[in-house]
């Protein structure tokens, strides 16, 4: 094996999307990610007024299904154990688990992939299972006062504020194909999680745009993410 | 033509939409045309004096406004290049340019209109009739016939730079129609707390009662009360086409469709006036009352200077009172019933004005040319027209053929329909759960009734979502209003001329309907199909009453048997470009997509994958691969992790080949089978643990495959679970005799052929990435193919392009794979097998174990063992370089007797070569076949080893 092979860098599905958009691009835990496209304070603002969307694909994504998930979850997560079907629990700052039926669980988190991964397969006992789904979805983070109404553009998902409300999780077709929707509010605003198959990244984003265009959606970068926390 | 658009107008009427202090011009037939805004283009031309909008389908008959609400064909015009606008309810704009359709060459003088003279010669379906003998007449027809029919051509171009929007939304409660019904449900539903979303097809609220002389202030302070409620959402100018399962309703506004999503929906579509069946019932000038309403009430336009209003109901006294009122002379008022009670001091009052009231007496025929200028009516003598006639001078005729409800979408919805007798009309009668209905619709006949109904039919919807016990209770009203007990007289009484027109949009005529009924259509829908009336522009709107009536005369059968025609959406017409919505499709893209763009591949749509289908020459390519090395994407492979105690039997129940005895790190090929033996899908099964299996499908069949393997686990309570990893993983093959001298710079992994052999399987690092390496060989070489995580993609394909440098590493496309694939004779299912092939007949009977437990198909295949094969799928090669299609015929000396499922030009022999299906007595090595190529048999020979290492040993090596 020859050593001068680069380490590998890892590419999120929208990747040249930001290039072409001519952000600037940062390697941030062995992804390349886009921390702006312009100027950061600009598009908090833009985002606080017209709404945002945001690649968060390098997101660690572990899919849990079984017929005991409630057991598992109850070992893993003692406090918070998400056991209510079509709603998703914070587990901190960065991960969530969001219940998507009685034997189907999505955790998303940015830096417990690995921890979060052995823990669930440790307390998967019998049946249920760990699938690491990181690298087959594509997520995307769309923030803001239009996102609802976007969303509803996307999808036949009731999505209006009362049927679909902060900590909400449903699957459903989004523009078309299959994805799964956590609703998780930032900074006051309507924020919404979407995750859906990587081959599909091009033709979401051509999509989330076009519904956007009308609002004046604007992509932000990890920079303006991190301060909606 | 006036510059000022006041020339024709009434004073200032009180619900007028009109802003008369500014202008808007747009230009019609290059001429420049002054408009206020909140004007249509109709009611800006009406008042400018154009009395002829449109020339008509088939005799290129002059038409002029019959409905002014957006219904009928007769104002359709292009507007700025899209064709067929409804001229009647499209806001006149600055600058718009509207031009006329289907004449030639002005609407006042159209060439074209020499086929009116011709109607005798053109009856229902005559070219079916006259133009299929001899055979070449309706080619030569057909082109000549939709260039004179027809409407607005639609320009190739247009449209490109158009977006739309596709929109859902769910609520509590949906009312469809802003009329009274509609209000007082929305109103009373938002009392009880539920969202409320109320869809108008108008710009303003009201419905029919808008600047109603009588009504009109109680319905402008109801409309007040609606917009003020913040309960209730109103879309103005939208309109519900479609009623759907779910009670899903489509809404279509301007460049958006709504998919709204009802828990209750009330329908209050009100009712269409409906036209009479008289002589030259088409000339402009002749309208509905309710049309020469709207000009006057909304636009102030004046519609006429003398009318003539003949009506089969009461409806006929309140618009000849209303024309009086707007300053329109009335000569006459015709009724085609006895005087009735109902009308009685109608007829007094409008006697008084010196306006004549004719009971019994029905429209016989118009007259003028272009435009009307008198109507003939008849008295009725049992029955029939007399020859006691009248004719007065007019410029305006009034329609006011009843009510016929806007039923469609209670129908789409499922309602039952009933015949009410007081009516003459078919109206809903049962509706479906979740699904109410009030006004009009109905049968309501006054204004009074329809509020109390749409008040209950609010009250109900709301009672089912909030809980009936949490509201006030109501008293249910009478479903019907007491006095609606007002009879309708006759529509028309079919005579035998030849211009009574029935359909508007495609010119059938009351005769056309006689003669169909008497050809033997004697059900209303295959009258409906052969005559087409009710499938022109207007759906039935104008058409649908008198037609059913007029079918049921003429069949003698009563109507409510005769029935309707089958409502469908949409009701009203929706473009294409809107249904379609927003404008790209799904597409899948591989993580390596962009490398392959940056080549300058030429892309190929392969099922929802977008793939490289070449870079250059395929046959170059090819070339690479068999000398060198080559690489190829295939990560459109579907991929399916297959994991758990009970994995190993769901595979061997699934598949014909045994896998329950596969080592840890080997690979082996399988076919998959339905039930009846034939194949289903084939690709390669890996064990990469005890209880876990990496499984690959074909490209198209991941999603049946992923559905089949968890059926048959869910049937048989298993452990196993199947997990769709296709996303997950970027795959790459590298093949050819540099191969391993290309992977070994990238990886520790032993690729040498003694620990890495083929048909075996390791995990390793290749390029720093953690990958599941395969020793297979679809294209005939030594290669590998790469399994790893697909953010990876493109930094894996850079490291092998990269490594492969120094041993001319070409990338390959999926048509250079075709050829190397089929040197090896390898099948590709789907390709070189159809719904009929099994395996034991496509040359995979090795693939095939008949000495293990039942297998899906095994009773099939046992079935087709013994029967034996018919034909065989077989390799070939021609005697030269001709390349024969795929699925060409194969020839004997009798004729086809197989087909080629796939050819290419062999880079080996070169010679074209491909497989085929032949009958098995020519499935011998050597046999000589023919093959279909550009009209002749060429001469080929069956091949049953590989064109391409027969022995497979570079696959070994």
């Amino acid at each position: 094996m020859n050593a001068s092979a680069s380490r590998p860098v890892a590419l999120s599905p929208l990747h040249h999307v930001h290039v072409e958009l001519g952000a600037e691009m940062e390697l941030v835990d062995g992804w390349l990610r886009p921390v702006r496209y312009g100027d950061a304070d600009e598009e908090l603002a833009a985002v606080r007024a017209a709404g945002g969307v945001c690649d968060v694909s390098p997101m660690g994504k572990l899919s849990l299904q079984g017929d005991t998930l409630d057991a598992v979850l109850g070992n893993v997560f003692p406090d918070i154990a998400p056991h209510k079907v079509g709603r998703a629990v914070l587990v901190d700052d960065d991960s969530a688990v969001a219940r998507l039926a009685h034997d189907e669980a999505l955790v998303t988190t940015s830096s417990r992939r690995l921890t979060f991964c052995e823990t669930l397969t440790a307390g998967a006992p019998g049946r249920a299972h760990v699938v690491d789904v990181t690298s087959s979805l594509a997520a995307v983070r769309i923030v803001g006062p239009p996102a609802p109404d976007l969303l509803a553009a996307l999808t036949e998902l009731d999505v209006s504020a009362d049927a679909f409300a902060d900590a909400a999780c449903a699957q459903s077709r989004f523009a078309e194909i299959h994805g799964t929707l956590v609703r998780l509010d930032a900074a006051g605003l309507p924020g919404y999680t979407l995750l859906f198959g990587r081959e599909y990244g091009d033709y979401m984003w051509e999509s989330i745009m076009e519904a956007g265009e009308r609002y004046g959606l604007v992509p932000f970068g990890i920079e303006a993410l991190g301060r909606l926390r | 033509m006036s510059a000022t658009p006041s020339h024709g107008r009434l004073d200032q009427r009180p619900s007028e939409l009109i802003d008369r202090s500014s202008l808007v011009h747009f230009t019609f037939g290059g001429r420049r045309v002054a408009a206020h805004p909140g004007d249509t283009i109709a009611s800006a031309l009406y008042a400018s004096g154009v009395r002829v909008y449109s020339r008509s389908f088939k005799y290129h008959r002059p038409r002029g406004l019959l409905c002014v609400a957006g219904h009928c064909p007769n104002c359709l015009m292009t507007v700025d290049g899209v064709p067929n606008v409804r001229a009647c309810t499209e806001p006149a704009r600055d600058g718009m340019v509207v031009g006329h359709q289907n004449a030639w060459p002005s609407l006042d003088h159209d060439a074209l209109s020499v086929l009116d003279r011709f109607d005798r010669l053109m009856p229902v379906g005559f070219y079916y009739k006259a133009l299929h003998k001899p055979r070449f007449t309706w080619r030569l027809a057909a082109p000549i016939i939709s260039r004179l029919g027809g409407l607005g051509s639609v320009s190739a171009d247009a449209g490109s730079e158009a977006r739309y929007h596709h929109e859902s939304r769910h609520a509590d409660v949906v009312v469809v129609g802003g009329g009274p019904a509609g209000m007082a449900a929305a109103l009373e539903a938002a009392s009880a707390g539920v969202g409320v979303v109320l869809v108008d097809d108008q710009a303003t609220l009201g419905g029919h009662l808008r600047g109603d002389p009588r009504h009109g202030a109680e319905i402008g302070a109801l409309a007040e009360e609606v917009r003020a409620n913040g309960g209730i959402d109103v879309l103005d100018d939208a309109t519900a086409f479609g009623l759907y399962e779910g009670n899903l309703l489509g809404v279509h506004s301007g460049d958006t469709v709504l998919k709204l999503r009802a828990r209750q929906v009330v329908v209050a579509t009100g009712a269409y006036q409906t036209p009479m069946t008289f002589d030259r019932n088409d000339l402009p000038g002749v309208m509905l009352g309710t049309g020469a309403q709207r000009l006057t009430r909304l636009y102030a336009v004046r519609p006429g200077s003398r009318a003539v209003v003949v009506t089969s109901g009461d409806g006929g006294y309140r618009d000849a009172e209303e024309l009086l009122e707007a300053g329109v002379e009335v000569a006459a008022v015709a009724d085609s019933r006895a005087m009735t009670a109902s009308a009685q001091s109608a007829a007094d009052a409008l006697l008084a004005r010196g306006v004549e009231v004719l009971s019994g007496h029905v429209p016989a025929r118009g007259e003028g040319r272009k435009r009307v200028d008198g109507i003939v009516v008849a008295r009725l003598a049992d029955g029939k027209p007399s020859t006691e006639e009248r004719r007065f001078d007019c410029d305006l005729v009034a329609m006011s053929g009843g009510l016929h409800p806007a039923a469609s979408l209670l129908y789409q919805a499922g309602a039952m329909s009933r015949y009410d007798d007081s009516l003459g009309e078919i109206v809903p009668g049962d509706l479906p759960d979740g699904v109410r209905a009030a006004g009009a619709v109905i049968g309501a006949s006054d204004p009074n009734t329809a509020l109390e109904q749409g008040r209950a039919a609010g009250h109900e919807a709301a009672s089912e979502i909030a809980g009936a016990a949490r509201l006030r209770s109501r008293e249910q009203p009478a479903r019907q209003s007491a006095s609606a007990t007002e009879r309708r007289g006759p529509l028309a009484v079919a005579g035998s001329r030849s211009k009574e027109f029935v359909c508007f949009c495609e010119d059938v005529t009351a005769k056309d309907v006689a003669q169909a009924v008497d050809e033997g259509f004697e059900d209303v829908q295959t009258l409906k199909r052969y005559t087409t009336v009710t499938m022109g522009p207007c759906q039935g709107k104008m058409c649908l009453s008198p037609f059913a009536a007029l079918a049921a005369a003429r069949t003698g059968q009563d109507p409510e048997r005769m029935g309707l025609t089958t409502s469908r959406p949409p009701v009203r017409p929706v473009t294409l470009g809107v249904l379609a919505g927003p404008s790209h499709m799904p597409v899948k893209h591989t993580p390596i997509h962009r490398k392959h763009v940056e080549l300058g591949a030429k892309m190929a749509d392969l099922g929802p994958w977008r793939r490289a289908h070449s870079y250059g020459l395929p046959q170059e390519e090819a070339r690479a691969v068999r000398e060198r090395v080559g690489i190829i994407d295939v990560s459109s492979l579907g991929k399916l992790d297959v994991r758990g105690a009970d994995a190993p039997a769901l595979l061997d129940r699934v598949y014909t080949h045994r896998f329950s005895d596969l080592r840890v790190g080997r690979v082996r090929y399988g076919v998959l089978c339905k039930d009846d033996g034939t194949i289903l899908d084939d690709g390669t099964v890996t064990r990469l643990a005890d209880d876990r299996y990496f499984v690959t499908t074909t490209t198209g069949n991941l999603e049946l495959i992923e559905q089949w393997f968890k059926w048959w686990t869910a049937g048989a309570g298993a452990c196993a679970y199947v997990t769709d990893v296709t996303s997950a993983y970027a795959s790459i093959n590298v093949a050819g005799p540099h191969a391993r001298d290309t992977l070994a710079k990238l990886t520790d992994v032993d690729l040498s052929s003694k620990k890495f052999r083929y048909m075996c399987a390791a995990l390793g690092d290749a390029a720093g990435v953690p990958t599941i390496l395969l020793r297979i060989g679809f294209v005939g070489e030594t290669g590998w193919e790469l399994h790893f995580p697909s953010e990876y993609g493109e930094h894996v394909w850079d490291a092998l392009m990269d490594a492969g440098d120094e041993f001319g590493v070409s990338p390959f496309g999926v048509e250079a794979q075709r050829i190397l694939r089929l040197e090896k004779g390898h099948v590709i299912v789907n390709q070189d097998t159809d719904a009929v092939s099994n395996p034991l007949d496509s040359g995979l009977e090795w693939a095939v174990r008949f000495d293990k437990d039942d297998f899906i198909g095994r009773a099939g295949l046992v079935a087709a063992r013994e029967r034996g094969p018919r034909d065989r799928l077989v390799g070939f090669v021609m005697d030269n370089d001709v390349v024969p299609q795929d699925g060409v015929p194969v020839m004997s000396d009798d004729g086809p007797v197989g087909r080629v499922t796939s050819a290419r030009l062999s880079p080996t022999l070169g010679k074209g070569f491909g497989l085929a299906w032949v009958p098995v007595e020519l499935a011998e090595d050597g046999s000589p076949i023919g093959v279909r190529v550009e009209g002749k048999v060429a001469r080929a020979t069956v091949r049953t080893d590989p064109v391409y290492d027969p022995e497979g040993g570079r696959l070994r090596e």
